[in-house]
């Protein structure tokens, strides 16, 4: 306010003729109008006093940001979405294997091999779990909230109908083995048939709501996070865009106040403000390498994004085998509303014959074609565990499941790999309290000096 | 892009305090797979008199040929001796894998087992001799609403699928060719199942009435859906590919009811012990009880069991000029005739045997008439 005061008061006196000024007489006009001049050039000083702190404060600021954005929370972002991304991918295909071990009971007869309950079980509390980790990762987004409980609230009417099928196939085998020993009332095991029925019904509906509605869900929310990794680099963009013109405008501002100065006051540089610009050309170039790393990142960022898109692929070609596996077990457990060619043509389907011509041709040789002559027990022995069809089956399973395997451990290098760009923040906000420093000392000093010269 | 963006609108509903608060998605229990609720009808009605007239030529005809004892067991050497040429890759039979005590998949044996299977069985061993039976029958399982059209594909020689004799599967449609159906092996009727609610023990459901407006669920294509929508009451008809899927619907709540033949209600009720047909009788009006052996019948509908043929030219060929088909399907009524009729020193003929092993408390009077055409649907 004092400041105010003066400069008021020294505009008055100038006013009045006093004009003993040095360095400044050539832009004092004497027709009257002469006062509104100088008082143009102490205006001007003082806005460019300004400029140079707001640019300086921007800077500053600007860069702190655009260093919080990219770190920690930006790398914590890639980390949570590649964690998403992966246990979507996870759960997507424990549900595959535990729809693939349940419907295996349809074929096993009076004695089910122990694994196949075991491995429904292990892969649905995998299921279980992952969700939970899930569900803690899912922070306020409310987008990736509705894929979760999409999920979540579905599964368990999946886990219900095949607990629901599962008591009653079991309770059925129990009791006919029971009959059979007894040599009991053949009306009861007819009973006992029939709940076993009822709980291959169970089966087909579960599977059916599985591949139609669960599946689904898992495969929007894994192809959500799949694109959100893809955009994660975009978002720091925005930061850069006003960081960096600001920077720029600091150095230009810096420089026409100079040579607004040097040409005004035909002296040499003014030495405050070369210091400050000297420290924002620092900035400059921390910027640019910083931009450099940014780049790189990105450039990771896609990489990532495409491993993913082909581990997605891969866990889709795995996801509809086991689907045609889960089908067949269908068809031959008797519970079906597919025809046999009906079957065969979405087999081929989603098995990709031109890729998997052997594991065709086995369907072919060891399915299809018994089927076909109505040899459906000795189907059912090639698609058992061990059987000639289900070996087949593994072995092409196998080499896909490594695939993925490999391809995980991969991606999960990639992401360790991210160099985000480099810590600037920092150094940023110490360089421009310098070039502040700088400047208010050394060039405001000087241009106090030389408003001082007015008052 | 996208998330700038989607991060400014956020920011600016939080500010204006409008932000949507999040909402968990409704998630329902699920149908079965291929349920429709409210189908469109399905072609029904009587025969027409072009038709009906043909039919009972053939009929005639047919009763003529089984009449005469002579002929016949010279028509059943001279046929066996054909089919076993013909059928050089056995009998392919199509039926279902799901309908207990009908025809069902045993999951414990892997065998197919019920009245049916027993019934084809004597035709196949009257063709290829009991030993060869079992091996020279091929059985496919095609869903009911596709038998028809896999019958015209030749994808198999019969089928045996519950398929209750009507003029409208006689005649076909603009798409598809009618079949030729061989003399009735089960008279049944129409009624419907209901829940019993585990704590009274009793159904909800007593009658018919108590279904006024209420979801009722039968098997795509059958005639049981149309007959549903002729019962007074506005009942909503919900149709499963599969029977047995309408138990899974009726146990989750989705309907209230399954109509179909008492017979394939039987085996239902084996799957779930917490079901019961209707029991009270029904008005005069729409009760159905000539085949039934109870007077006040729970039936609203009745009609046989046949099993259906290709029929190839809608016409029926000269005696000696028969097709395949046509040979099946006489040599198929004389083997029905056969075992329907007593055994010598036995109580009963193997029809009956068949019928007490699987349908002991199925309420049909016996074995099967063979209808006149004009007493079919």
């Amino acid at each position: 306010m004092a400041f105010l005061w003066k400069a008021t008061r020294s505009l008055r006196r100038l006013s009045a003729g006093d004009t003993g000024l040095y360095g400044f007489a050539d832009c004092v006009d004497d027709d009257g109008g002469g006062h509104i001049r100088v008082r143009h050039t102490r205006t001007r000083l003082l806005l460019q006093a300004l400029l140079v702190t707001v640019l300086l404060v921007g800077v500053g600021v600007t860069g702190v940001f655009a260093d919080n954005a990219l770190y920690p929370e930006g790398r914590e972002q890639v980390r949570t979405v590649a964690r998403l991304s992966r246990e979507a991918q996870a759960i997507y295909e424990s549900l595959t294997i535990a729809d693939k071990s349940a419907t295996g009971h349809l074929l096993v007869g009076s004695k089910p091999p122990e694994t196949l309950w075991r491995r429904y079980d292990n892969a649905s509390d995998q299921v279980a779990k992952r969700l939970v980790g899930v569900a803690n990762l899912m922070g306020g987004d409310t987008s990736r909230a509705t894929d979760i409980a999409n999920i979540v609230l579905r599964f368990p009417l999946y886990t219900n109908m095949m607990g629901e099928a599962r008591g009653l196939v079991d309770g059925a085998r129990k009791t006919i083995a029971l009959m059979k020993a007894e040599k009991a009332d053949s009306k009861k095991e007819k009973s006992a048939v029939g709940q076993a029925l009822l709980g291959a019904a169970y089966m087909r509906q579960a599977s059916s709501y599985l591949q139609k509605e669960l599946l689904p869900a898992v495969m929007k929310f894994r192809d959500h996070e799949t694109d959100n990794l893809r955009d994660a680099a975009g978002t720091d963009f925005w930061t850069w865009v006003i960081h960096l013109p600001l920077l720029l405008a600091g150095l230009g501002g810096l420089a026409w106040i100079q040579w607004s100065l040097a040409h005004r006051t035909h002296r040499s540089l003014n030495c405050g403000l070369l210091g400050a610009t000297v420290l924002m050309v620092v900035m400059l170039g921390m910027t640019a390498l910083s931009l450099w790393d940014w780049s790189e990142a990105e450039n990771k960022f896609v990489e990532i994004g495409k491993e993913l898109t082909r581990q997605g692929d891969l866990i889709d070609t795995e996801r509809k085998m086991l689907d045609a596996s889960a089908d067949i077990n269908l068809l031959l457990g008797g519970a079906s509303p597919l025809t046999l060619n009906e079957f065969k043509g979405r087999f081929e389907k989603n098995i990709y014959c031109f890729k998997q011509k052997s594991l065709c041709d086995a369907y072919n040789d060891f399915i299809y074609e018994p089927m076909n002559k109505g040899k459906s027990g000795r189907a059912a022995t090639a698609a058992l565990p061990g059987g000639k069809f289900a070996q087949k089956f593994d072995a092409a399973n196998k080499s896909n499941f490594e695939e993925i395997k490999t391809r995980a451990g991969r991606i999960e290098l990639r992401v360790g790999e991210v160099s985000l760009p480099s810590l600037i923040g920092l150094p940023i906000a110490l360089l421009c309290s310098c070039a502040a420093v700088c400047a208010v000392v050394c060039a405001g000093l000087g241009f106090w000096i030389r408003i001082k010269e007015y008052l | 892009m996208k998330k700038p963006a989607a991060a400014l609108t956020m920011l600016a509903l939080v500010a204006s305090g409008c932000a949507a608060p999040y909402q968990p998605p409704q998630i329902t229990l699920p149908t079965p797979p291929g349920v429709s609720i409210e189908p469109a009808p399905i072609l029904s009605g009587k025969c027409n008199f072009s038709s009906l007239q043909e039919e009972r030529d053939r009929w005639n005809l047919r009763q003529d040929l089984r009449s005469d004892p002579r002929l016949r067991e010279k028509l059943k050497r001279d046929l066996r001796q054909d089919l076993r040429q013909e059928l050089k890759e056995g009998l392919k039979v199509g039926i279902s894998q799901s309908t207990p005590r009908m025809s069902f998949r045993n999951p414990y044996t892997g065998e197919f087992e019920g009245f049916e299977i027993d019934m084809v069985m004597e035709i196949a061993k009257a063709i290829f001799g009991p030993k060869n039976a079992r091996d020279r029958i091929v059985f496919f399982v095609v869903p009911f609403a596709e038998g028809i059209k896999r019958l015209n594909e030749d994808a198999v020689d019969v089928l045996a699928e519950s398929m209750t004799i009507t003029c409208a599967r006689k005649e076909g449609t603009k798409d598809e060719k009618g079949v030729a159906f061989s003399v009735g092996y089960l008279d049944t009727g129409q009624t419907m199942l209901v829940r019993t609610e585990p704590v009274r023990t009793e159904p909800q459901y007593k009658s018919i009435n108590d279904l006024q407006g209420r979801q009722v669920c039968s098997g795509e294509g059958t005639v049981s859906i149309e007959r549903v929508r002729e019962l007074p009451g506005n009942m909503v008809p919900v149709t499963a590919p599969v029977t047995s899927d309408c138990l899974l619907m009726l146990r989750q709540r989705q309907v209230e009811a399954i109509s179909s033949d008492e017979s394939i209600l039987l085996g239902l009720k084996d799957m779930d012990n917490n079901t019961e047909l209707l029991n009270n009788p029904l008005p005069t009006n729409i009760r159905k009880c000539d085949r039934n052996k109870k007077s006040e019948c729970t039936w609203f509908a009745s009609g046989s069991y046949g099993f259906a043929f290709r029929n190839v030219d809608g016409k029926w060929n000269r005696y000696g000029k028969w097709n395949r088909y046509e040979k099946l399907l006489i040599f198929t009524d004389i083997v029905l005739e056969d075992i329907k009729r007593k055994r010598k020193r036995k109580r009963n003929g193997r029809w009956q045997e068949i019928h007490d092993k699987w349908l002991w408390e199925h309420s049909d009077k016996g074995p099967p008439s063979d209808p006149r055409p004009e007493e079919h649907e």
